[in-house]
């Protein structure tokens, strides 16, 4: 299935990222799972992104999901979840596009002290609609070559960004921006997914 | 201690009970992950159409309705005096619990089809219930076999309305395409489609079943492009093709119309561009456009070798080539977009097996372990003056691999295994091995 969870445009502070848009498709999940689910990617966004270099791109596999990110040098991060069938190439023109449309619409001076109510760029859903079928984005991925100037790093799972000694269980045990209910879920989806499904 | 947690689990069932009893309108059922019960409230949500279920309780639950039903309602040497009717209602409400936690119980099923048997279970609600089941657990075939079975019921019925019948078609496909989406490379929603769609032929006299095979026709291209590594749904793919072929000719128009593609224009324009440069074919693709059915196949394959008199359906053949060959074309465009998938491979060996075919079945040839045998016409059986199956020389074979399809092929795939390689996809080899081992795409080498 070629599918985009979510697509996110993200500050990356000193300390910290915050999320400055973003938008999800949960359709696929289970009703009682969804809260969780986009607790969780809201999560892992900021991880990656406090985790990630300026000006690089990371391509992260966990699991079933495909995490996509590109920090720019002036500190934007745009973030976007798919499957791993989703082309890379595509999602990161995709991240280029927006966070370009972003600069144009929000001025920098904005950006280290938005959040999520101040910011006004309501085009995310209609592009995470419409970008469900890579080859809509591939038209303009043909045009925009100059991707190959920062290269994709790729990462076979999560555990491969954090740093020395982190651990992604303790870092989801400590947060406070998970509710009881998620941690509960992180702790069931763990225990389901270490053993095989037929 | 003991006696207030079977109270609670009685409470819980009850609670169940009472949220099944909207079974039309309920949408999926989950267990959601709470570890302790800290609000001391009921573990059974009931939001939007959706029932949920605390996971603190379920061990619970489960073991107690689980023990009730084997102790009460399985036991060998009571099961002949055991009076269904007077318990059924409670058995009802275990077996619902029961299941709902863990589909995988064909036990517990058999159950079920007993009581519907007896007429204490509705089929309807039945079939509701299996729904709740499979938005939880796509996979689970013990669901969908339950399904089957009561479909095969409901349409053994005489009273059965052709609108109700409607009806049951879009649940059933609607069903399958939720099942499918919520988990990739799901066998069981496929086969099941495919069980459905053959069964509705069964049926043919109410309505006409081939509408459906062009609504799913199309429904499968649209999903194919989606899922490039299921190869459950490019199987289910193959199986609408092959329900194409069996249009007649009001619906093949109708079908042509609502690809919204010249099918025609398309297969012209592979074949313009791959015809064999050393021969003496000299037509340009738009006088192949205005060529009859019987022509274009008379110049793609010559004059038919058969020794008996019966008419070959060359329209039918045209047909079946159109279709394959705009199947080739969007194989093609999936492979150069979504790169290393080895079920997009798979499926463009299903095409090429499937082109190779129709050469083979206009020659009345078969293959056989590895060689080549004569066949007797399907049509009259006439058979032929030589030996019956005896093997095929050389010479014989030569007619397929002269023939202008067979090269028009040829060059099309090398043309798209270089270009492949070029692009460093691996499987581009494997397929080039395949078509020279299995399809025996070789030979041509010494007949050119």
């Amino acid at each position: 299935m070629v599918r985009v969870y979510a697509l996110g445009v993200l500050y990356k502070g000193v300390n910290s990222a915050t999320v400055l848009k973003a938008a999800y498709d949960l359709q696929s999940f289970s009703f009682f799972q969804r809260s969780s689910v986009q607790e969780f990617m809201v999560f892992v966004s900021k991880t990656i992104v406090e985790r990630t270099q300026q000006s690089t791109r990371q391509s992260v596999k966990e699991g079933e999901y495909m995490l996509q990110v590109y920090v720019r040098a002036d500190n934007l991060a745009g973030i976007l979840i798919s499957d791993h069938e989703y082309p890379n190439r595509v999602a990161h023109t995709l991240i280029t596009k927006i966070l370009d449309e972003f600069t144009a619409k929000v001025p920098a001076s904005s950006w280290a002290t938005g959040n999520e109510s101040t910011v006004d760029f309501p085009v995310l859903p209609q592009y995470l609609a419409k970008y469900q079928n890579p080859r809509e984005a591939d038209a303009l991925t043909k045009i925009q070559n100059d991707l190959d100037e920062t290269k994709i790093i790729l990462h076979d799972t999560i555990k491969a960004v954090l740093e020395r000694g982190e651990k992604l269980d303790d870092l989801v045990a400590k947060s406070d921006s998970l509710t009881m209910h998620s941690k509960a879920f992180y702790k069931t989806a763990r225990k389901t997914n270490s053993c095989c499904n037929f | 201690m003991e006696e207030d947690k079977f109270a609670l689990v009685e409470r819980i069932i009850k609670d169940i009970h009472l949220v099944l009893s909207k079974i039309a309108e309920l949408r999926a059922f989950d267990i959601v992950p709470v570890d302790t019960n800290i609000r001391n409230k009921s573990p059974v949500l009931h939001l939007e159409n959706c029932l949920g279920l605390e996971s603190w309780c379920i061990k619970h639950v489960y073991m107690y309705s689980y023990s009730e039903i084997m102790d009460k309602y399985c036991t060998k040497g009571r099961r002949k005096t055991f009076n269904v009717s007077l318990n059924s209602e409670r058995l009802i409400k275990l077996l619902n619990v029961t299941l709902l936690l863990n589909p995988e119980l064909s036990l517990f099923w058999n159950k079920r089809r007993m009581l519907v048997l007896e007429c204490l279970l509705d089929k309807i609600y039945e079939l509701h219930f299996t729904r709740l089941i499979l938005s939880r657990k796509p996979k689970c075939n013990d669901a969908f076999a339950y399904r089957r079975w009561l479909l095969d019921i409901m349409f053994k019925d005489d009273s059965l309305q052709n609108n109700n019948i409607q009806d049951i078609i879009n649940e059933e496909l609607n069903i399958c395409t939720l099942a499918s989406d919520k988990n990739p490379n799901n066998y069981h929603s496929w086969n099941h489609r495919i069980w459905f769609l053959n069964k509705l032929k069964t049926l043919e006299k109410q309505f006409n079943v081939h509408y459906h095979y062009i609504k799913e026709y199309n429904f499968s291209e649209q999903w194919v492009a989606k899922n490039v590594s299921d190869y459950s749904c490019f199987h289910y793919r193959q199986f609408c093709i092959k329900n194409i072929y069996l249009l007649n000719d009001d619906l093949w128009i109708k079908f042509t119309k609502s690809v919204n593609l010249d099918l025609r224009k398309t297969f012209v324009r592979i074949l313009a561009a791959n015809f064999p440069k050393d021969s003496t074919i000299q037509v340009s693709e738009d006088d192949l456009l205005t060529y009859s059915e019987n022509n274009l196949v008379n110049l793609l394959l010559f004059h038919s070798v058969k020794k008996c008199y019966c008419i070959l359906d060359n329209v039918l053949v045209c047909r079946k080539l159109e279709t394959l060959f705009h199947e080739l074309e969007v194989n093609n465009e999936l492979i150069r977009f979504y790169k290393h998938h080895e079920t997009l491979w798979y499926h463009r060996r299903f095409i090429i097996h499937e082109i190779v075919r129709i050469i083979y079945d206009h020659f009345c040839l078969t293959k056989s372990n590895g060689s080549l045998i004569r066949n007797t016409c399907k049509k009259c059986t006439y058979d032929d003056e030589r030996q019956k199956q005896a093997k095929m020389v050389r010479y014989d074979s030569n007619c397929i691999y002269s023939c202008v399809l067979f090269n028009v092929l040829l060059t099309h795939e090398r043309k798209f295994v270089e270009e492949m390689r070029m692009n460093f996809d691996n499987y581009a080899d494997r397929h080039e091995k395949y078509l020279k081992f299995v399809e025996g795409f070789n030979n041509s080498s010494k007949c050119l």
